[in-house]
């Protein structure tokens, strides 16, 4: 079966429900390429700017409450693969030069969202174009979607953050109230502000998908050809994939076989983050390809590490070739001549 | 003493000559019906004493904990509990389940008992039943509060709203809505409807003692109530029929509670054990409460002879059965985790047992595991204080139960780039503790202005009420 | 005072002689006649030759009730009039359904219940005759009483108190209406 065909159908795979059809146009998918992703955190910035996204304050961040859709994970590797990379046997204190691996999460909008069966006001549903939709004004707020994420995504608005000062949270109706308006020009009047006590997660920037569709339709009409709704490949960008300078972000309809978004999908590389809970995210990811290869020309050791990214960025001057270097060390090894 | 319809023994009977196993008496010392009338009116007739004063002041004192942390919830919002990200759910929903769980031996005790025809119930389940229908109320408190936007509460039920948008009847929240509801409505009606005839009596008391004020408050929840025949016909009726439909309900309440988690997909919470575990440990709990409840109270009014040796260890027994149960489905939970060979699930209970809420697990397995077995032995069962002791662990470990199954696997789920740990803040603590003050107001209140013994049924399990008793003796 | 008395009122002492009493009072013929006890008795029922309850019949009709509302309101909302893709569940299953609706039919079994037993029973009834005897106290607490209505057409105020005198009755009294 054929991507298109699987995401407007919905496979019913030895289930005894039989799922509601998709019958949207477009169906939106996003696949983000860790081989490119240098998680420079620019997707994050970008996102924050589009859907106003509140700053919560460094003590509201320490307590877990950050409001960013998209989040950088980042993990050090353990010892099991290879002892070398974790600071040789058994060790459990993060090395110096530890082995990094990174990957950037917004909501997978799955198809079989886990969030939307457990809302119990339907404020989180699916559109008939692939997306999971947050519907601000039904949400009372009873948090059971974002415990039932297993990617986590979802945020909560646990103080009002936009009309409350950050260092006054606490304070609730005794303190003073209302944005000043200099703030208030800051935020995109696409996107709705939303009060304390309401869910939110990424919308695959819906504003930007509606607006897309908008002018398209009206270029259509224009040129005399009305019918013609669906949005050519590479006209609608998320915020995200707009800001990534690598361009690891692809977004678009899934529907169309020769659009960015289902060439990469094609890519054997290509997996679901825990696709085996059979939750059909929207979102993939195309896993990181490394040649461990000794005699290959960009070989490192320890690829993934400290070392490494020094030695690809940095002049010959300042490269090491041991792990586990300090920077005095590495003082003495550009005496010695550039490695590489 | 001969119980129920006289049939003819069988001729086999004679040549066996079986030994007469002697059946604890229910009500002790042969009282009759008045004295077991004095009793219970007594205390609501005679002045307040002392003591309930003061256990009132402080009640309200508590109490009052819980209306200040509300209040500050509601005007400031629910980051002034602990909740983060990824742990959006913690102690509110875990007092949810815990004060829940107490109301279920109410209901128990009035309708599974009463099916299963064990008439040592009646002395407490009068009691028993106002303690489900406080640990409701305070447990109602919670899921109501902790939305984001209480205000817009209303959303979950199904009426007409301007953004012509219905329910998800999918969710099992929006199920707890409907199970919450009517279950807090059917206990009321049902402990209403079993008060009737003992507001009768203290009604015509009232009005042979000159208070015509009482006496109509009174009267008037008795609806006109005589004691005809006829009524208790229908009357009788009425109730067995609550009892069958409470029955199911009391097992579909905390199934569906437990719904709110086993329908989720976390590990740790998404498993096909929790309806009949909960459900045992919401007995288990409740049956805690109850012994805690009762046995001061018998101490203070000198209700010996009505909550007899034999009704504790009832109540013990079905404690330790249902602690079993509870710790059976712990050891089974671990066993079906392992032999799943799914890494989540497995990693979900090694890191409740060896995890940093190891604390809180090791007290939990030994106040439900281990405190229930010293109920195996008679020198504790009657052992008075002993028991009431054993029953506070009892309920300890159950508020300690859901805590670690909410918040433990919240805190540790599916991707690690995720996980956090979650202290409780102290708006929290308070409105927590508070809820306690919040039911005993209710309960001391229960206790001096309503009967706290269901006069007629306890009436009717005396041999006076047999009418194919031999000669009758006062 | 009024022209004709409610009945007569004869107390006994204990749930034997009463159903004893009751029984000759039904072996009489008497059709508007009542015990008043302080407790359920059992056997009672019958010694009065009282048909069956018709509550359980109420009971029934509130279940179904019930049952059907929930069904058809959770089938209507969810697959007629705002169908909405949650989850890719299907827009109505009897399985989803289930927990609201079998909520609903002990919910409503239990109102039919109540209100059926007082619509049957003519509850609320605060002033009827027999409340207005003076020792109605101990019927609630430790007395039996049978009371013989004066509209029943075997009534008669010899015969009737000789009937009672004779099955054990005390202290027999005419109610006043």
């Amino acid at each position: 079966m054929s991507l298109a065909e699987k995401a407007s159908e919905t496979p019913r795979g030895n289930s005894l429900y039989e799922s509601p059809d998709y019958k949207g146009v477009h169906q939106w998918g996003m696949t983000i390429d860790l081989n490119t992703c240098i998680g420079c955190n620019a997707c994050i910035v970008a996102c924050q700017s589009e859907n106003n996204i509140p700053i919560v304050g460094k003590e509201q961040v320490m307590l877990g409450r950050e409001m960013q859709w998209i989040r950088l994970d980042r993990y050090y590797s353990d010892g099991l693969a290879e002892a070398g990379a974790f600071g040789g046997e058994n060790n459990r204190e993060i090395p110096e030069d530890p082995q990094v691996s990174m990957q950037p999460l917004g909501c997978m909008h799955c198809e079989l969202a886990p969030c939307e069966t457990v809302c119990p006001v339907n404020a989180t549903v699916h559109d008939e174009e692939g997306l999971n939709v947050m519907a601000y004004n039904r949400c009372i707020g009873t948090r059971y979607c974002a415990n039932n994420c297993p990617y986590k995504v979802r945020r909560f608005n646990y103080f009002d953050w936009n009309q409350r000062d950050l260092d006054k949270l606490y304070l609730g109706p005794l303190g003073p109230q209302g944005t000043p308006e200099l703030v208030k020009m800051v935020k995109n009047p696409e996107v709705t502000v939303r009060m304390r006590g309401v869910m939110e997660k990424c919308t695959y920037c819906v504003q930007r998908i509606e607006n897309g569709k908008i002018q398209h339709k009206v270029k259509m009409s224009k040129a005399g050809r009305p019918g013609d709704i669906v949005v050519p490949d590479g006209e609608i960008k998320t915020a995200c994939q707009q800001a990534c300078p690598v361009s690891s972000i692809d977004f678009g309809n899934i529907l169309d076989p020769e659009s960015e978004v289902s060439k990469a999908k094609a890519r054997e590389q290509d997996y679901a983050l825990l696709g085996y809970l059979n939750i059909r995210p929207r979102t993939t990811y195309l896993g990181k390809l490394r040649n461990p290869n000794p005699r290959m020309p960009d070989y490192q050791k320890k690829p993934l590490s400290r070392t490494e990214y020094k030695n690809k960025n940095y002049p010959p001057s300042a490269r090491e070739d041991k792990y586990g270097d300090s920077h005095e060390a590495k003082h003495e090894s550009a005496h010695e001549g550039g490695h590489n | 003493m001969s119980q129920s319809s006289d049939t003819t023994a069988p001729a086999i009977l004679a040549e066996v000559n079986p030994a007469v196993l002697p059946r604890a008496e229910l009500v002790e010392n042969n009282r009759d019906f008045s004295w077991i009338t004095e009793k219970i009116c007594g205390i609501i007739e005679g002045k307040t004493p002392v003591w309930w004063w003061w256990c009132f002041g402080l009640a309200c004192f508590i109490a009052s904990f819980t209306v200040a942390g509300i209040a500050y919830l509601v005007a400031t919002g629910v980051g002034v509990w602990g909740h983060r990200n990824p742990v959006a759910w913690g102690w509110p929903i875990v007092n949810f389940v815990f004060w829940i769980g107490i109301g279920h031996a109410g209901t128990l005790i009035s309708a599974i008992l009463c099916l299963l025809r064990q008439k040592w119930r009646t002395s407490i389940n009068r009691a028993a039943e106002a303690m489900t229908i406080f640990a409701v109320v305070c447990a109602g408190i919670f899921p109501v509060f902790h939305v984001g936007r209480v205000w817009y509460a209303w959303f979950l039920f199904p009426i007409p709203n301007s953004n012509q948008i219905w329910q998800n009847f999918r969710s099992p929240l929006e199920w707890d809505v409907f199970a919450v509801s009517t279950y807090g409505t059917v206990s009321v009606l049902f402990w209403y409807v079993g008060m009737i005839p003992d507001l009768a009596v203290l009604r015509d008391r009232f009005f042979n003692a000159g208070n015509k004020l009482r006496s109509s408050l009174y009267g008037f929840f008795a609806m006109g109530w005589r004691g005809s025949n006829r009524h208790w016909s229908n009357y009788e009726m009425a109730y067995l029929i609550l009892a069958g439909v409470a029955t199911p309900l009391v097992l579909s309440v905390h199934t569906i509670v437990s719904f709110d988690f086993a329908v989720s997909l976390i590990p740790g919470w998404h498993t096909t054990i929790f309806p009949p575990y909960f459900v045992a440990g919401a007995i288990f709990s409740g049956f805690g409460m109850v012994l805690t409840l009762m046995l001061p109270l018998r101490a203070i009014f000198k209700l010996e002879d009505l909550i007899t040796q034999y009704h504790i260890d009832c109540m013990c027994k079905i404690t330790l059965a249902t602690g079993t149960m509870v710790g059976y489905a712990y050891g089974m939970e671990f066993f079906i985790a392992w032999y799943g060979a799914n890494p989540y699930e497995g990693f979900a209970f090694i890191n409740r047992a060896f995890g940093p809420y190891a604390w809180a697990y090791w007290i939990m397995i030994s106040c439900n595991v281990i405190t229930p077995q010293f109920f195996w032995f008679k020198k504790v069962r009657q052992n008075t204080s002993m028991v009431w002791i054993l029953s506070i662990f009892v309920n300890v470990g159950m508020w300690f139960e859901r805590f670690v199954i909410i918040c433990t696997s919240l805190t540790r789920d599916f991707l690690p780039s995720s996980w956090a740990y979650f202290s409780p803040s102290i708006v929290d603590i308070f409105t927590f503790f508070g809820t306690f003050g919040v039911f005993s107001v209710l309960f001391l209140l229960f206790i001096r202005f309503l009967p706290m013994m269901p006069m007629a049924e306890i009436k009717s399990v005396t041999p006076g009420a047999d009418p194919h008793a031999g000669p009758a003796h006062h | 005072m009024s022209d004709q008395p409610y009945g007569l009122i004869a107390t006994f002492d204990n749930a034997v002689d009463l159903y004893h009493a009751a029984e000759h009072v039904r072996g009489a013929g008497y059709k508007h006649w009542d015990c008043i006890t302080p407790c359920p008795v059992h056997g009672l029922d019958g010694a009065m030759g009282l048909k069956r309850s018709i509550v359980p019949r109420i009971s029934l009709a509130g279940g179904i009730t019930g049952f059907c509302t929930g069904m058809s309101m959770i089938f209507w909302t969810g697959a007629v009039d705002y169908p909405l893709i949650v989850g890719g569940k299907p827009f109505f299953s009897p399985m989803f359904a289930f927990p609201i609706s079998y909520e609903l039919t002990i919910l409503f079994t239990a109102f039919a219940t109540i209100i059926g037993m007082f619509v049957v029973n003519g509850l609320p009834s605060h002033y009827h005759p027999v409340l207005k005897y003076e020792d109605i106290a101990r019927g609630m607490d430790d007395k039996f009483f049978v009371v013989i209505e004066t509209r029943d057409p075997r009534y008669n105020s010899e015969n009737t108190k000789a009937l009672l005198e004779k099955t054990g009755g005390q202290n027999i009294k005419e109610l006043e209406a």
